[in-house]
């Protein structure tokens, strides 16, 4: 270590005089003897010493010029981050995502909206056609029984006062069931409607209303009859027939 | 807080070394503004004796003080002063300049008696009587030394490239450097 003293290096390390390799040298020898570091600090106090002795002023309008330099770029650290272009292209990149993520969104979100949409159209369609065929297939039932070769085809004859009156009564013998099919018969006011009797026994059953328009109306079951009957009576029909308002009479 | 700031104006806060290096470390102003109050005359007076101009050396007091803010990470405590660190970097910075292109025209090579006579004239009027001026520094080495010094610290010129400018033996510039510190050593203590 006095070696090391003698030689001047510490001295040389304190002015700066020293290449890295010697530098290093040192510093190695700063850690492997502590108290080298007192003699460090004595030297460097010196030159500090020396230094603020031969002090020289700087002009007064330096010391601005000098602390705004310095802190020109202190002032916008954000600037650092913007200079760098790596930041900026990661920055530009999630930018450019986000905004194609915001766009693919949107589209999913109209077209979902239009499905919806579309969706709905189609179950009210769909319930439309539900109904229609509902209505076909009772028809088509209706037809099968007035096919059927147990059905009994009754033409009924217009009276004297309705000579143009026309209608056919389908008589399902196996179901009973009774369908009528209008063919001519005058129109009804809204108070009205005309009512199918059934001769039982010489009693007229009630066999059920319809209007002038129908066509196959499924009417009521009918188990017996010696003879039809059409009359016009009020809306929803009677108990029993108003005999003067017979329209349509035959006997089987 | 009008109170607040007049306490602090006329207590004059001083930073101690440690709450300095850590203020630079944290990038507060404050640091950089006390280290400019308390060191920048002294750095100066070192710039100045190494480019003897004093529009130069202003430069290079700027670029000094830049380089010190900005490469504050690399300063290392653990392996001297910020004084010396800051010397160190502002030598550097001032023998880079008088090694830049026109500068070596306009240059002489002045003897280092030279540079002391036209440097004291920068000096401030307060002369304290402890001070210790270059000049009776410089008296206490022998010619040669003198000259060896002024080439090797202020004006930054390599052993070898020394040894070829005086056109004496590598060995002799190392020789020489040791007694001078030797003498040197002599004085300040």
């Amino acid at each position: 270590m006095k070696e090391f003293l003698e030689s001047g290096m510490l001295e040389l390390y304190v002015a700066g005089l020293l290449d890295a390799n010697e530098r290093a040298e040192v510093e190695a020898m700063l850690l492997k003897y502590p108290e080298l570091r007192k003699e460090l600090q004595e030297m460097e106090s010196s030159l500090e010493g020396y230094a603020q002795a031969n002090a020289v002023r700087p002009k007064e309008d330096v010391r601005e010029r000098v602390l705004s330099k310095v802190f020109e770029k202190a002032d916008v650290p954000v600037l650092s981050i913007w200079t760098n272009p790596t930041v900026r292209y990661a920055i530009a990149a999630s930018i450019a995502l986000v905004l194609v993520m915001g766009v693919a969104l949107l589209t999913v979100f109209t077209n979902y909206k239009q499905q919806e949409t579309l969706i709905s159209l189609l179950k009210d369609q769909n319930a439309v056609l539900q109904h229609e065929i509902s209505q076909v297939a009772t028809k088509v039932s209706m037809l099968e029984s007035i096919r059927k070769p147990q059905t009994c085809k009754v033409l009924l004859a217009g009276l004297e006062k309705y000579p143009n009156a026309d209608a056919v009564v389908y008589w399902d013998n196996e179901s009973k069931m009774v369908t009528i099919d209008c063919i001519h018969l005058p129109g009804t006011d809204k108070e009205h409607q005309y009512q199918l009797w059934a001769l039982v026994n010489g009693k007229p059953v009630d066999a059920g209303v319809f209007q002038e328009q129908d066509s196959f109306r499924q009417l009521k079951k009918v188990d017996a009859a010696q003879a039809f009957a059409v009359t016009l009576e009020p809306m929803g029909g009677s108990v029993n027939p108003t005999m003067d308002k017979m329209y349509l009479y035959t006997q089987l | 807080m009008p109170l607040f700031h007049y306490v602090l104006a006329k207590n004059k806060i001083v930073l101690s070394e440690e709450q300095l290096v850590d203020a630079l470390r944290n990038r507060q102003r404050i640091g950089m503004e006390q280290l400019y109050d308390r060191y920048s005359a002294a750095l100066f007076g070192v710039i100045i004796r190494i480019v003897q101009t004093e529009e130069i050396a202003e430069d290079v007091l700027q670029d000094a003080f830049v380089k010190i803010w900005d490469s504050f990470g690399s300063y290392d405590a653990s392996k001297g002063r910020l004084f010396t660190w800051m010397v160190n970097l502002c030598r550097n910075l001032a023998i880079d300049k008088v090694r830049s292109k026109d500068f070596r025209n306009h240059s002489k090579n002045q003897d280092i008696e030279d540079n002391v006579t036209a440097i004291d004239s920068f000096k401030n009027n307060t002369y304290k009587p402890e001070t210790i001026g270059m000049k009776e520094l410089v008296e206490t080495l022998k010619p040669e030394q003198k000259t060896l010094i002024d080439l090797v610290y202020f004006k930054g010129y390599t052993h070898v490239e020394a040894a070829e400018h005086l056109d004496i033996p590598l060995g002799t510039v190392k020789t020489r450097i040791r007694m001078s510190i030797i003498e040197l050593r002599k004085f300040f203590n």
